[in-house]
């Protein structure tokens, strides 16, 4: 593994893939400082321009993008009590409370070098744990990998929105989206209405832009415009945190970054989740928990520990077996793909090289984003002022040409217009999407694996019970079943 | 509209995409129908499978309605279907007037609704406009569709 490691430096430790690195923390870091923008957004929209480069370039690219925005949530957050990203939602309790008693500088600083610490510490726990699942996934068959993906859907499932019904509809209806095209075995046409277009199938990216990109637009529509708000940023001769306060949280930092990268393993679960439970553990262990709620930097470090040990914890599944975590690391698959990468255990054999070069960028990036903070902070200000509404038209035309630029193609442009207006829609009807994005992308592996599983099977379905891992998948369902069954039982009851 | 209307009617339209879905089956998957469900080698397994669910999670939403009256639905605004206009306006502009064009109508739309400042969208606009130019025409060399309606030379395109 740490030849591995090392030829993964070998092959990001050149200028262009750098300056990829860089470019993404800049353009994270201002997407994730604007309220309202969102990280899936920011990488939407920015994954066609990758497909022009290198995967050594475009990939470092995006994922610097989406840890910069995971960290830069907390900028708004601390300044003027609106996170950037859903994920600095706890961080605003004990952050804005410290920027108002004239310490923005302080909680800034705590938050930037616990979010880069929680990183560092979760981005090596994705170097340990991914390969060896890798080397465990690589025993999986096919009927493994279908139970695989069914649990998956059926988590994501269970955690997005409050109606199991909606989520299986959206679930579906992304099953359905997939379906559109050719038959993955025979070759046949599959709702392709005789147009020559579909025929590929729907493309997955121009979607996603108009899912996460347009549709945010969309809704921002729906709003009032806020009123500004009061910036509590960093006053001259403001007093910096000191080593000591740093010190004597770090093992709040350790506990939040075990909880954060433990929740982003997990599909459906994100950082959004995972800053609520460390925050929430660290006030019930914490010796001074009256201080949560009314400026405590041990709450700041907590949240933001939380929410960026989540991000490598979110790419575990999504590299080693395939199946994105959440709305994100869907995208991010995409963007793989689109490279020729296609994740899952082979991705460990065929592109060690690569996949090892990702994480070294990963914690390169690191480094980088320490010293972009500090600047960031600084002008925490200006970024916090940008009004959404001056972006907007910015996005719209981005994600325009994005979508067009992947294959050059005008229908691709009216996939991601009638994503943005679903995408829409479904959130003001309170249809859950990522049940639906998930699925829409997990279909074709999940297709194949089921069929594929057939054609090995001597006595048809029973061969996801008589395998021994599968068997035992198999269980897990059958009792989150059970136990949604009951949950939903027991509601209705009350 | 009452919650439980609005509900209902999301209800039926899944079970009316489900449906339509199981109808359009053997036109759509040559030689298949929605018997292939029972049988995981056809081409038309997965469809109908998707169909079923659909199907099924739009009957849980319309039973869920059965229980007890809940409050009335937020109403839906009406700037966010002018964003949606002014994009489909825009995107339907590109092939007649050119992507710049298109793009264009697209933005002044949103900026209208969204009530961006005269300064702010002028700004935004000139910046959207060059790095559409400078980063998808020049550097990725990305070509974008000829305009169908005769314009002058100098239009951009």
């Amino acid at each position: 593994m740490i030849e591995n490691l090392i030829i993964g430096f070998g092959v990001i430790l050149n200028p262009a893939s750098l300056l990829a690195a860089l470019a993404g923390l800049v353009a994270g870091i201002v997407v994730g400082a604007i309220p309202g923008l969102t990280a899936t957004m920011a990488v939407a929209i920015l994954s066609p321009f990758t497909f022009f480069m290198r995967p050594e370039v475009g990939i470092p690219f995006l994922l610097a993008v989406f840890k910069a925005a995971i960290y830069a949530g907390s900028i708004p957050a601390i300044t003027i009590a609106t996170p950037g990203t859903a994920a600095a939602a706890a961080t605003a309790i004990d952050g804005n409370a410290l920027a108002r008693a004239g310490q923005a500088r302080r909680a800034l600083e705590m938050s930037l070098y616990a979010s880069v610490a929680a990183d560092l510490m979760a981005t090596i726990g994705l170097i340990l744990l991914a390969t060896w699942l890798a080397s465990v996934a690589l025993a999986f068959g096919p009927p493994e990998m279908v139970m695989l993906y069914l649990i998956a859907l059926l988590t994501i499932g269970s955690v997005a929105g409050r109606s199991p019904a909606k989520a299986a509809l959206s679930a579906g209806v992304g099953l359905l989206i997939a379906s559109i095209g050719l038959d993955p075995m025979s070759g046949q046409t599959r709702f392709t209405f005789g147009s020559y277009e579909l025929s590929g199938g729907i493309a997955f990216i121009p979607l996603l832009i108009g899912l996460f990109a347009l549709a945010e637009v969309f809704t921002e529509a729906a709003a009032r415009p806020p009123e500004p708000a009061a910036v509590n940023a960093i006053r001259p001769g403001e007093a910096a945190l000191k080593l000591a306060e740093f010190l004597r949280v770090t093992p709040t930092i350790g506990r939040s970054t075990l909880i954060g990268f433990g929740v982003g393993v997990l599909p459906g679960i994100g950082a959004e989740i995972a800053c609520w439970l460390s925050y929430g553990l660290a006030k019930r262990l914490s010796k001074e928990p009256e201080l949560y709620g009314r400026g405590s930097l041990e709450g700041v470090a907590a949240a933001e520990s939380g929410n960026n040990g989540a991000c490598p914890g979110d790419l575990i599944p999504m590299m080693v077996f395939g199946i994105p975590g959440d709305t994100v690391t869907a995208v991010l698959l995409g963007a793989f793909m689109a490279q020729g990468l296609t994740p899952g255990p082979l991705l460990f054999q065929k592109h060690a090289a690569l996949v090892y070069g990702f994480f070294a960028v990963l914690i390169v990036a690191n480094v980088m984003l320490l010293a972009l903070g500090l600047g960031a902070i600084r002008i925490a200000r200006l970024i916090t002022r940008i009004p959404r509404s001056a972006l907007s038209p910015l996005v719209v035309a981005v994600a325009l040409v994005g979508a067009y630029a992947v294959n050059s193609a005008l229908l691709d442009v009216w996939i991601a217009i009638a994503g943005g207006v679903a995408g829409y829609v479904m959130r003001r009807l309170g249809i859950p999407i990522p049940p639906m994005v998930i699925a829409m992308l997990v279909a074709p592996g999940l297709e194949n694996a089921l069929r594929q599983s057939l054609l090995l099977s001597t006595d048809g379905l029973a061969i996801f019970v008589t395998r021994p891992v599968s068997g035992v998948m198999v269980a897990i369902v059958a009792a989150a079943l059970a136990a949604m069954t009951w949950a939903a039982f027991r509601r209705r009851a009350a | 509209m009452e919650l439980r209307v609005r509900e209902t009617m999301i209800g039926v339209a899944g079970a009316s995409l489900g449906t339509a879905v199981l109808l359009l089956v053997p036109a759509q998957v040559p030689g298949a129908t929605i018997a292939a469900i029972g049988d995981m080698r056809s081409p038309a397994f997965f469809p109908v499978l998707a169909a079923i669910i659909v199907l099924a999670g739009a009957t849980g939403i319309v039973l869920a309605q059965r229980r007890a009256e809940p409050p009335a639905a937020e109403a839906m605004p009406t700037r966010p279907w002018a964003a949606m206009a002014a994009v489909i306006a825009g995107g339907t502009a590109v092939p007649f007037l050119g992507i710049y064009a298109g793009l264009l109508v697209a933005m002044l739309g949103i900026g209208v609704v969204l009530r961006t400042r005269p300064l702010a969208f002028a700004i935004t606009t000139a910046v959207s406009l060059s790095a559409v130019h400078l980063l998808f025409a020049r550097t990725l060399r990305v070509v974008f569709p000829d305009p169908t309606l005769p314009l002058p030379s100098w239009w951009p395109h």
